[in-house]
């Protein structure tokens, strides 16, 4: 057996590289505490101390040859990317939501019309889209080949971090890049934590948690409407877990809210999946009355039959909006 | 918490100091392991914490019961139906309820079987397959029965629970009745390991699956036939590196803790059948139907026919065992059907083939199942394989780019493939020569570079799932 060094060695050792390495990904360690803990470690420092691992994680990245990945070692590196800056409508919903009584879910809203032609869709979101994007666009294609459609769709991202990842900007830059003509949204459960802003963490739930989600739903919705863009918007069914079903809740009264102040679409998928005003259930009857799972087993993302539901009715929604 | 994550490795640094701190309290250093243990399963899920707590108290029960009828078999069966009904019950309670619902309204009948929302506990297949192994320990030797504490310990090893390699109870037992645990073993080969593991997963099993394999098997229709065969050679690598580099993580940590995990791949690219294939491919789950299933069905001891059928047992148990999909069903029966006609070849004394041949074979017959192991849905794996030859797109529609990348990358692999092991000793012996200080920086080094061509986030592993 071969001990070439000591415990004690050992132990500074590590201790070492690990602090060597702390210090030298401070500032994505910050982003990454943020993300997954709702931690900030740069609400607690002087800005100065994140700085220099930002900057060598920049030449590190620009010296590196890029083996197969794009955009999102920019945002990984918490590069800037110039994007002209969008002017959001003013938020104007009510700053309390309060649970519907049970039964009761926000109706979904079909108002756009897609204009003739080819369209060009964006399919953003969290893993929820992830989910349904491929089933959507593999539907679709079959119908409409000339249709450009690119999903975008990326685990863990959501509204409440835009350090993590930033939707309002990403999709901007997409609406520029390729002429989008629709973008389809699907994403929450990522949402129901507190909100760090440049001068002070926000409580999720809070009329200022409300107020700064809201706003950055309409710097989406207004980059759209201004671009002559048609957005859908979908909502979240139930959650199995009570702070997601809360945000949930919380989330698609904005959602729905600023669609409708935007005229742009929403689609419920409560009815289809679960209403969040009633208790969480992942069976429901099929059209021959046998219970069918619907949910996986995290009690957030779907089955193969939750997710073929949701699909056939955001194709629905879609051919819809084409033939009005 | 992931064995890649920030957080894992910062409470590393607090842990692994203290516990050596231990070393000569050994009975504080394993209670420390179990509170870390359950600490580590605790962050998945507080209630699952508490099942494994309950369903160990019950092996160790178990155990101490068939050590007391050790000359009589029905309480050693009872006992293994009892502790594998966790696995079941929890597993695949909603495919077989689903799946017998589906049959019986296709005859015409309805299902009674209740509905039920089940969570699936992480590490399940692992941690019940390593209490089956005690089970039969206590009941073949009652004299190795153990108490309570050493149980838990070893139903909640945390370098092996959540994703293997599977632990034989007598193996574990004998390193802690020998006193070498809780003193790091070889650590320069642990440290080596790790790096290495980290790197395979963070850099190359990432790259690979971000760049050749999600985007495709997400949306095979919109590829033409070489993007496809890419996305297939690309997984096969994908998943040996994935799954791979998590177990020279985890061995190298079980190392610094005193511990010898079993070996649990030997270069499985490398095979020139599909059998030695299976002495090479997650060896510790392949032995344990090897000795637990196959060997007492009757092995190869009661003729020819026979012997087909506890292959194909074993395996369809080894595909099954990944999931409840039909996609491991399919998976599971494809590596049988390989293995039983390369017996039946055999049997008839065909020639045996040129060594490149046998090599390519194999790499092309285990890269096609793959693609039943990968697919979310048998359609979706039949797709992907008709996509191959009918194909709108047309075979060369690729970028060939990242083919010819993927193609050095394959053959750079396989060489190192063959070097590995004398890689690993030069490497080994190269630290042993170095300074402390030395080391340190490498590794600091190295681990930067990790961290910076690894993804955002932590990505999950791929055996996590099972």
């Amino acid at each position: 057996m071969k001990v070439s060094f000591s415990v004690r060695q050992l132990g500074w050792m590590l201790g070492a590289v690990g602090l060597i390495n702390t210090l030298l990904w401070l500032d994505s360690l910050d982003n990454y505490l943020d993300a997954r803990f709702q931690w900030s470690l740069s609400a607690h420092g002087p800005a100065d101390w994140f700085e220099p691992s930002r900057r060598l994680a920049n030449q590190f990245s620009n010296m590196t040859l890029q083996i197969g990945r794009h955009a999102k070692e920019a945002i990984k590196l918490g590069q800037e990317v110039p994007v002209p800056s969008a002017k959001p409508a003013p938020p104007a919903m009510q700053l309390n939501v309060q649970a519907l009584p049970e039964g009761a879910f926000l109706p979904s809203l079909a108002v756009q019309q897609l204009a003739a032609g080819p369209q060009r869709v964006v399919f953003a979101g969290d893993s929820m889209m992830q989910g349904i994007a491929p089933l959507v666009i593999r539907d679709l294609s079959l119908k409409h080949p000339d249709w450009q459609m690119t999903d975008l769709s990326k685990q863990s991202t959501g509204l409440t971090s835009r350090k993590y990842f930033d939707w309002p900007r990403t999709i901007q830059q997409e609406i520029q890049a390729q002429k989008l003509t629709l973008v389809v949204i699907f994403l929450g459960p990522n949402d129901p934590r507190d909100m760090y802003l440049p001068d002070k963490r926000v409580s999720f739930g809070k009329p200022e948690w409300l107020e700064n989600y809201a706003a950055r739903v309409d710097e989406i919705l207004a980059n759209a409407v201004k671009n002559q863009v048609r957005v859908i918007w979908l909502g979240l069914p139930a959650m199995r877990d009570e702070p997601l079903q809360r945000g949930a809740m919380v989330s698609n009264h904005v959602f729905h809210d600023r669609a409708q102040a935007f005229g742009t679409d929403y689609l419920a998928t409560e009815p289809l999946i679960g209403l969040v005003s009633l208790p969480y259930q992942k069976f429901m009857r099929n059209e021959n009355g046998l219970p069918v799972n619907l949910r996986g087993e995290d009690g957030t993302h779907f089955t193969p039959a939750g997710l073929h539901i949701i699909k056939k009715a955001l194709v629905e929604h879609i051919e819809k909006a084409q033939t009005q | 918490m992931s064995f890649v994550s920030p957080e894992f490795a910062l409470l590393c640094l607090l842990f692994f100091p203290l516990y050596w701190q231990l070393v000569g309290r050994p009975k504080v250093q394993r209670a420390l392991m179990l509170l870390s243990g359950y600490g580590l399963y605790a962050t998945w899920s507080l209630t699952f914490a508490g099942v494994l707590f309950t369903y160990s108290v019950g092996i160790w029960a178990l155990g101490w019961w068939v050590s007391r009828h050790a000359k009589e078999r029905l309480p050693m069966v009872l006992a293994l139906v009892l502790c594998t009904s966790f696995l079941v019950f929890f597993k695949y309670y909603e495919f077989l309820r689903a799946s017998l619902s589906d049959g019986l309204v296709y005859l015409g009948f309805q299902t009674a079987l209740p509905l039920m929302d089940l969570v699936t506990p992480i590490g399940v297949s692992f941690f019940t397959f390593q209490a089956v192994t005690y089970v039969v320990m206590a009941a073949k030797q009652p004299t190795s029965v153990r108490g309570l504490p050493d149980v838990l310990l070893f139903l909640c090893f945390w370098p092996s629970l959540f994703a293997g390699p599977i632990v034989r109870a007598e193996k574990f037992f004998a390193q802690l009745d020998a006193g070498t645990t809780g003193r790091p073993l070889e650590v320069s080969l642990a440290l080596y390991w790790i790096v290495l593991g980290a790197a395979q997963k963070l850099i190359f099993a990432t790259w690979l699956g971000d760049t050749f394999v999600d985007p495709v098997f997400k949306y095979p229709e919109q590829q033409g036939g070489l993007t496809l065969c890419a996305a297939m050679v690309g997984y096969s690598l994908q998943i040996v590196l994935d799954f791979g580099g998590y177990t020279l993580i985890v061995t190298g940590l079980a190392r610094l803790l005193g511990y010898e995990l079993p070996v649990n791949f030997r270069q499985p690219y490398l095979a020139r059948n599909l059998q030695d294939f299976w002495t090479r491919w997650h060896v510790s789950l392949s032995s344990f139907i090897r000795d637990y299933i196959y060997i007492p069905l009757g092995g190869n001891r009661l003729g020819f026919t026979r012997t087909q059928c506890h292959v194909m047992l074993g395996m369809l148990i080894s595909g099954v065992w990944h999931g409840p999909n039909w996609t491991f069903v399919v998976w599971g029966l494809l590596h049988g059907l390989g293995v039983v006609g390369i017996n039946f070849y055999k049997h008839a004394r065909g020639p045996a083939l040129p060594a490149w041949l046998a090599h390519t074979l194999t790499l092309l017959f285990v890269t096609v199942a793959w693609v039943f192991f990968r697919a979310n849905t048998l359609t979706g794996a039949l797709n992907l394989l008709q996509g191959l030859w009918h194909n709108a797109h047309g075979f060369w529609h690729a970028d060939i780019l990242q083919v010819i990348q993927l193609a050095v990358f394959t053959v750079v692999f396989l060489v190192l493939c063959r070097h590995a092991a004398a890689l690993q000793t030069r490497v080994v012996d190269g630290m042993q020569s170095m300074s402390p200080w030395l080391v340190t920086a490498v590794m600091a080094v190295l681990i930067y570079v990790v961290i910076a061509l690894g993804p955002s986030g932590v990505p999950g592993f791929i055996y996590y799932r099972f």
